[in-house]
């Protein structure tokens, strides 16, 4: 499992990430991939305004009343025959995964793409207790063989490319099929993991996913998936574990339709994923088909802490994407750089409430603030507010530097006294506009060696903002 | 893991502090009746499926073509709530009812309902329609009625899930499709690498008059 100590590791690691060739490749694909698609998606869907609001609302209701929606969805898994297990922490949830897979000789799991089993390190937990793990979705399959973790929450191998993937193939699969395995488009990679996951579904003993939400009226687990391993993975095995945190809990089947209608568009640029699954419960008596055995995990894990803080809009998050595909600090260093479960812009958020803002206090400062992850988050999470809010807790917590501490203490002196901030202003941008000559560049600059050292600083026009908007009225 | 719960609970009750109001209704599923065929037909074109538009008395006749069109064998497993639809009509295609395994390379399956607004087909499991029908085989061909076309995700929601919610309903807008090797779509990732939907009408001299 990844900890708090990578985080902690996000300047050298964006440095590291900069300079990876394969990565930024990778990276280069997001503008006519994720970006373009969403972007056509929203142009074809007139009424997308409205749906966002819609899903906002809907979603804001259910955190108001958290505690009842829970208790309904509860009640109503165990009438159709589920079982319900609480768990607080990481420790707890896998312990309770790995005791319902014991008890049944369970040796073999596949599993659905599921953020949450990630940011409870599930897979080397299980595989330590002799528990053989099977990632089955084509990305989490991918990285499974690299041995590395997701580095996107719905692109797990987004930093991979495909001649990656073709060496990955060649190491891991059975040499003698080798031939019939083309491996000159990514249809031939697609279909070789295909060939070669069929029989391990249904070898499986147990499946375990992830939940894109709960429906409480029904006591359903919802699963918005595209390449329908999910699907095998909760119908073949005999048993189907839910792993799923509390915030994840939606009223009504209505309510789960506001978030669908946005959930695709945001994420993939579909109107709609390929597979959208309500699961309810084992297989009933008349059923031919089905898990005989059905186990839901809801993890806590610091979210009901969140409510009624200053940040908990975060717990409105439907883990689409678009804050991360959109995000230019992301497509710059990609999801590993982040250190943790959760990159982009939402890891940004959220993490510094999960491990705490020491250990995550880089990651609320890796962004210029530009707004594109609030701009096109379906749930409206208002991400730079809440990174502001990390950096004050930081700044607060006397975890920043003593230079920026006194660089933030003389800027706030001379700010506090506008007259004298006006007069510094003028005066500075007058002489950086004489200093910097024809090529308006400066290449390096007194106290600013930290922009000059990986780009040339542009010169100011040569007067203040207040001074050209005066002179222009 | 009682003491879990309570405490999970009893922290939210805690953060909340408002356990005394009420929850506001949430709002009423839109319902908005019968949806129309000729969109439900192009989005599910749009998400990569194929569709034919038949008389519910032809399935039989359309799986044939179908298969003889993509040059597959003439073999299909058919989920058992399809086992009337007069199968022998089509005595070169081989048909068996029940739940679909590995061998198994193209399924017929009914769906119970279709949603216009995303071109969704609704699967519901029972003991005659398995899930697994759907996903295992190379090819899927479903069967939709007219009819069954409803407006959008409530008005689906509302009657799919009646007085009590199947095991497994699947909303199902496409085949099988991956983005996961440099953000390039292909299809026949884990699923269905192709879905071919069977949309039927009422068979004019068994439709009430008034049907035309």
């Amino acid at each position: 499992m990844m900890d708090g100590a990578a985080a902690a590791r996000f300047p050298e690691a964006s440095a590291r990430a900069l300079g990876d060739e394969n990565l930024q490749a990778a990276l280069r694909l997001l503008g006519e991939g994720f970006q373009a698609r969403r972007t056509d998606a929203v142009e074809r869907f007139a009424a997308f305004e409205d749906a966002r609001d819609a899903a906002v609302a809907a979603k804001t209701r259910t955190l108001r009343h958290l505690d009842r929606h829970l208790e309904t969805f509860e009640a109503r898994c165990r009438e159709h025959g589920g079982v319900v297990h609480w768990a607080e922490t990481p420790e707890d949830a896998r312990r309770i995964v790995l005791e319902l897979l014991t008890a049944r000789g369970v040796r073999v799991l596949s599993k659905g793409k599921t953020m949450v089993a990630e940011e409870i390190g599930l897979n080397g937990f299980l595989e330590a207790n002799g528990i053989e793990v099977v990632e089955t979705d084509l990305g989490e399959y991918i990285i499974q063989l690299a041995e590395e973790v997701p580095s996107h929450i719905i692109a797990p191998a987004i930093h991979k490319t495909m001649p990656q993937v073709v060496d990955l193939f060649r190491q891991h699969h059975d040499q003698t099929k080798a031939g019939s395995f083309a491996r000159r488009t990514p249809a031939d990679l697609v279909a070789e993991a295909r060939a070669v996951l069929r029989q391990r579904f249904l070898d499986a003993d147990a499946g375990l996913t992830g939940a894109n939400f709960l429906v409480a009226e029904t006591g359903s687990s919802v699963i918005v998936t595209n390449e329908g391993n999910g699907d095998l993975t909760q119908t073949l095995p005999r048993l189907h574990i839910v792993l799923a945190t509390i915030e994840k809990v939606v009223p009504t089947l209505a309510d789960g339709a506001a978030i669908l209608r946005v959930l695709a568009r945001s994420a993939t640029g579909q109107d709609m994923s390929a597979y959208t699954t309500f699961s309810t419960g084992p297989r009933r008596p008349t059923d031919v088909d089905g898990p005989a055995e059905y186990h839901v995990v809801l993890l806590d894990n610091g979210r009901s802490r969140l409510l009624g803080t200053p940040i908990e809009e975060v717990l409105r998050c439907i883990r689409c994407g678009a804050c991360m595909n959109h995000c230019p600090v992301y497509g710059a260093v990609g999801g590993h750089a982040y250190g943790w479960v959760y990159p982009g812009p939402i890891g940004a958020a959220l993490t510094p409430a999960l491990l705490g803002v020491e250990a995550a206090r880089h990651l609320p400062n890796a962004s210029s603030l530009c707004g594109r992850c609030e701009e096109v988050c379906p749930m409206r999470i208002p991400l730079p507010k809440i990174f502001r809010y990390w950096r004050e807790q930081e700044h607060a917590a006397r975890l920043n530097s003593a230079r920026m501490r006194l660089g933030l203490a003389l800027w706030g002196w001379l700010a506090a006294r506008p007259r004298l901030y006006r007069l510094g202003t003028g005066v500075a941008m007058r002489v950086l506009s004489r200093l910097a000559g024809r090529s308006r560049r400066f290449r390096s600059l007194f106290l600013a060696g930290g922009w000059t050292r990986s780009r040339d600083l542009p010169a100011p026009a040569g007067q203040t903002f207040l001074n050209s908007w005066k002179r222009r009225s | 893991m009682s003491g879990a719960r309570e405490r999970i609970l009893g922290r939210v009750r805690e953060r909340l502090g408002s356990a005394l109001e009420e929850p506001a209704p949430s709002r009423e599923p839109r319902q908005t009746g019968s949806g129309d065929v000729g969109e439900f037909c192009r989005r599910l074109q749009a998400a990569g499926a194929s569709v034919d538009r038949i008389a519910e008395d032809a399935v039989p006749q359309a799986v044939a073509r179908y298969l003889a069109e993509r040059n597959l064998a003439a073999r299909v497993k058919v989920s058992p709530a399809l086992a009337n639809l007069g199968w022998a009509a089509e005595p070169l295609l081989e048909t068996a009812f029940g739940v679909a395994e590995l061998a198994d390379a193209a399924a017929v399956m009914p769906a119970a309902l279709g949603i216009s607004e995303t071109g969704s087909l609704v699967h519901a499991s029972s003991g005659d329609n398995p899930t697994t029908n759907h996903f295992l085989p190379d090819h899927a061909i479903a069967v939709v009625a007219e009819e069954a076309v409803c407006a959008d995700l409530e008005a689906a929601f509302s009657a799919a899930s009646g007085p009590a919610m199947p095991r497994t309903v699947c909303l199902i807008t496409g085949p099988s499709r991956t983005g996961d090797i440099e953000q390039r779509i292909e299809l026949g990732a884990h699923g269905p690498r192709s879905l071919h939907v069977l949309v039927t009408a009422r068979t004019p001299d068994r439709a009430p008059s008034s049907a035309t």
